[in-house]
C-alpha cells in the first residue's frame, strides 16, 4: 500500500530552542523522499513526528488524507526501519519479521508465509531460523527493512538506517532499497546526512537546515539550480562569488559589476523574481561549470596552487583575483601546479541567489 | 622461602573455606551417624536417619509447604519488581528518587521488625495467620531486591526495540510480555532464584507469622526443642542440597548466559 504523506505547518519546540520551525511538504503518494542536512538540522525530529514517537508543538500531519493528530505509532499507516535496526534479539528472523503481523492478529501459518516473502525480497530465505546476532551488518539491515514492510506500511519511515555500513556495501544497499521501493510502491522517506547518498536514491529531495526546509525538488534541480546558499553548499562543492546588480542589460539579460569586472547573466539565473539594481547577489559556480573555456564569462585569471587526481576529473584549488577557486579539470588535463590558467564560467549553469544576510 | 610464599595464598584460601564450609560438612557427616547422638566419633554411616525423615509426613508437608511459599512469594516478587523497574526506567516520574528509594528501603529492615509490623497489622485487620501471611511477608522482603536486581538491568540498549515493538502495532502490556521481559530474561531468573534460596531458609517471619501449616525451617526449629538428632541433621543435609540445587541452576542458566553475551 502507499499514500501520500501532507505536513503543514509543522513546528517543534524543546523548550524555548526550535528543532523544526513552520516546516511544510507535500509528498506524492509512492515517492521516494531524502530528508538531508547536517546533524541537528531536525530531519530526525521531523521523521519521528511522522511515525508518531514525538509529538508536534504546532501544525498537522495528514497520511492517505488522515489527521495523524494523537496517534500513537502503533495505530499509524507507518513503519519505522530504525538506525541500529532494533531487532528483537530473543526471536529467530521469521518471528522478527513476522512480529508486526503478530501484532494484527494473524495466526501463525499466515504469518509466517508472509514473513518468509518478505525475507525472500531480502534474500534472507535461508536463514529464517537463525537469530540476528548471528548475522553481518549488512543482513541485520535487510531484516530491519524486511519487518518494517512485512506489516505493508502506507508509509516506510528510515532513520538513518546506512549509517553503519561501510562504503561498499551502503552502494549496494542503496541499489536494492530504491529496488524493492520501485516493487513495493510504498511511500519511503529515509533520512540521511550523506549528499551523495541522497542523490543516489531519492525521488525528491529536501534540503533541511536549522530546522528549516532549505529546498524542495528532484537532485538535479537542487544540484543546478538550488534555491538557497546552504543548499547550494551542501549539495556537493560549490564557488561562492559575490557581485553587484548595475540594471537590465535588454535581451531579458542583468548587467552585474563582479569580482573581476562586468558581467552580463540572463535573467534566468536568478531564482526567484530578477532583483532591483543595486542588490547584492553571491553567484553560485559549480567546479565543473569553472574552466579556462573557450567561451563564457570571463572571471580573470588565476595561478594553480593544487591539483588531486580524482579519476573522473581532476579537482584544482586556484588562486586569483576573487580568492580560492575550485575548478574541476577534465580528466586529460596537462595543467601543472604553478601554471596560470584563464577562469571562465558556463552562463546557462550559473545562479545568481540573493547574498547571505539579506 | 619463595615456595613458601606461593603456598601462603593457597594456605590462606583453604582456611577460609575450611571456616565456611566445616559447620555444614559436621552437619552433613554427622546425619550419617549410626547412633542416637549427631557427636563424635563418628559411627556408621547409615542411611537410616534419612529414610525416617523421608517418611515423616510432618516434615514432608513442611517441606512442601516451604517449596510453596518460595515458588509462590518469589514469582510475585519478580512481577511486582519487574513492573516497578519498567514503570521507573522508562518514564519520568515525579519525585522516581524518592519512589526507587522507598521500595528499596525494606531491605535495611530486620526481618524480626517487618515480622513484627505484619504480626501487628494482621491482628489489627482481623486476618488469621496462614501460608498466605507468610508468603506476603517473603514478598514484602524479596521484592525490594528483585526490583533492584531488574531496575540494573534495564539500560537504554532495550529502549529501541521496545519503540520498534510500538512501531509494529504491540500495545503497552504486549511490548512488555513480548519484548522487555524476554530481554531481561537473565536477571528475571537471578532475582527469582535468589528470592526462591531467601524464602527457602527464611525463619523468623515464617515462625512468627504462620499458625498450624508451618513451613520447613519452623518444623525445625520445633524438632531441635527436643535435643540433638541425627534426623535434624539429615534434615539441614536435605535443605542444603535443594539450596546446592538451585544455586547450580541459577550458574548453569542465568549467568553462563550473562558471560557468553
Amino acid at each position: 500500500m502507499t499514500a501520500p504523506v501532507s505536513v503543514r505547518g509543522v513546528s517543534r519546540f524543546y523548550g524555548e530552542a526550535a528543532a523544526l520551525a513552520d516546516v511544510s511538504l507535500e509528498i506524492a503518494a509512492g515517492e521516494f523522499i531524502v530528508l538531508l542536512g547536517p546533524s541537528g538540522c531536525g530531519k530526525t525530529t521531523l521523521l519521528s513526528i511522522l511515525g508518531g514517537f514525538v509529538s508536534p508543538s504546532a501544525g498537522q500531519v495528514f497520511i492517505g488524507g488522515r489527521d495523524m493528530d494523537g496517534l500513537p505509532p502503533a495505530k499509524r499507516p507507518t513503519t519505522t526501519m530504525f538506525q541500529d535496526y532494533a531487532l528483537f534479539p530473543h526471536m529467530s528472523l521469521i518471528d522478527n519479521v513476522g512480529f508486526g503481523l503478530r501484532m494484527r492478529g494473524q495466526p501463525r501459518r499466515a504469518r509466517d508465509a508472509r514473513a518468509m516473502e518478505c525475507l525472500e525480497m531480502v534474500g534472507l530465505a535461508t536463514s529464517a531460523k537463525r537469530r540476528p546476532h548471528e548475522l553481518s551488518g549488512g543482513q541485520r539491515q535487510r531484516v530491519a527493512l524486511a519487518r518494517a514492510l512485512a506489516v505493508d506500511p502506507d508509509v516506510l519511515l528510515l532513520d538513518e538506517p546506512l549509517g553503519a555500513l561501510d562504503l561498499g556495501l551502503r552502494r549496494q544497499m542503496q541499489e536494492e532499497l530504491k529496488a524493492i521501493q520501485k516493487r513495493v510502491g510504498t511511500t519511503f522517506i529515509h533520512v540521511t546526512h550523506d549528499q551523495e547518498e541522497a542523490m543516489a536514491i531519492a525521488d525528491r529531495i529536501v534540503v533541511m537546515n536549522a530546522g528549516k526546509v532549505e529546498d524542495f525538488a528532484t537532485p538535479a534541480e537542487i544540484y543546478l539550480r538550488p534555491r538557497s546558499l546552504f543548499s547550494a553548499g551542501f549539495m556537493g562543492e560549490c564557488n561562492f562569488l559575490s557581485a553587484r546588480v548595475e540594471g537590465p542589460a535588454g535581451q531579458g539579460a542583468l548587467a552585474l559589476s563582479g569580482p573581476a569586472g562586468p558581467l552580463t547573466l540572463p535573467e534566468a539565473a536568478f531564482i526567484g523574481p530578477a532583483p532591483a539594481p543595486g542588490t547584492r547577489v553571491t553567484l553560485c559556480i559549480r567546479p565543473e561549470h569553472l574552466g579556462p573555456g573557450p567561451g563564457g564569462i570571463p572571471l580573470g585569471q588565476g595561478r594553480i596552487e593544487r591539483l588531486a587526481f580524482l579519476g573522473a576529473h581532476t579537482r584544482a584549488v586556484v588562486s586569483g583575483a576573487t580568492g580560492p577557486l575550485i575548478v574541476a579539470l577534465p580528466q586529460n588535463s596537462t595543467a601543472r601546479e604553478g601554471d596560470s590558467i584563464a577562469l571562465r564560467a558556463a552562463p546557462e549553469a550559473l545562479v545568481a541567489l540573493p547574498a547571505a544576510g539579506d | 622461602m619463595r615456595a613458601l610464599l606461593r603456598a601462603l595464598p593457597w594456605l590462606y584460601l583453604a582456611l577460609l573455606y575450611a571456616f565456611i564450609f566445616l559447620p555444614v560438612v559436621v552437619l552433613v557427616l554427622f546425619s550419617f551417624q549410626d547412633g542416637r547422638l549427631p557427636v563424635p566419633p563418628f559411627q556408621g554411616p547409615t542411611l537410616r536417619w534419612y529414610g525416617e525423615v523421608l517418611s515423616d509426613s510432618r516434615l514432608m508437608a513442611a517441606l512442601g509447604n516451604s517449596f510453596l511459599v518460595a515458588l509462590g512469594s518469589s514469582a510475585l516478587s519478580v512481577l511486582l519488581g519487574f513492573l516497578a523497574a519498567c514503570g521507573l526506567a522508562r518514564y519520568r516520574l515525579p519525585g522516581s528518587a524518592l519512589l526507587r528509594g522507598v521500595l528499596i528501603a525494606p531491605m535495611t529492615v530486620s526481618y524480626l521488625i517487618i515480622a513484627l509490623g505484619l504480626l501487628s497489622t494482621l491482628n489489627a485487620a482481623g486476618l488469621p495467620l496462614s501460608l498466605w501471611s507468610v508468603g506476603a511477608g517473603h514478598v514484602v522482603i524479596n521484592l525490594p531486591l528483585c526490583f533492584a536486581i531488574i531496575y540494573a538491568s534495564m539500560g537504554g540498549h532495550q529502549v529501541s526495540m521496545e519503540r520498534a515493538a510500538r512501531d509494529l502495532g504491540a500495545p503497552e502490556w504486549k511490548v512488555m510480555w513480548l519484548v522487555t521481559a524476554p530481554m531481561l530474561m537473565p536477571a528475571l531468573l537471578a532475582a527469582f532464584f535468589l528470592s526462591v534460596t531467601f524464602s527457602w531458609d527464611e525463619f523468623i517471619i515464617a515462625f512468627l507469622l504462620s499458625r498450624f501449616d508451618v513451613t520447613l525451617p519452623v518444623e525445625i526449629w520445633s524438632l531441635l526443642r527436643s535435643g540433638l538428632s541425627p534426623r535434624t541433621n539429615a534434615i539441614g543435609s536435605l535443605v542444603f542440597l535443594v539450596s546446592v540445587a538451585l544455586l547450580l541452576v541459577l550458574e548453569a542458566t542465568v549467568f553462563r548466559k550473562a558471560g557468553r553475551r
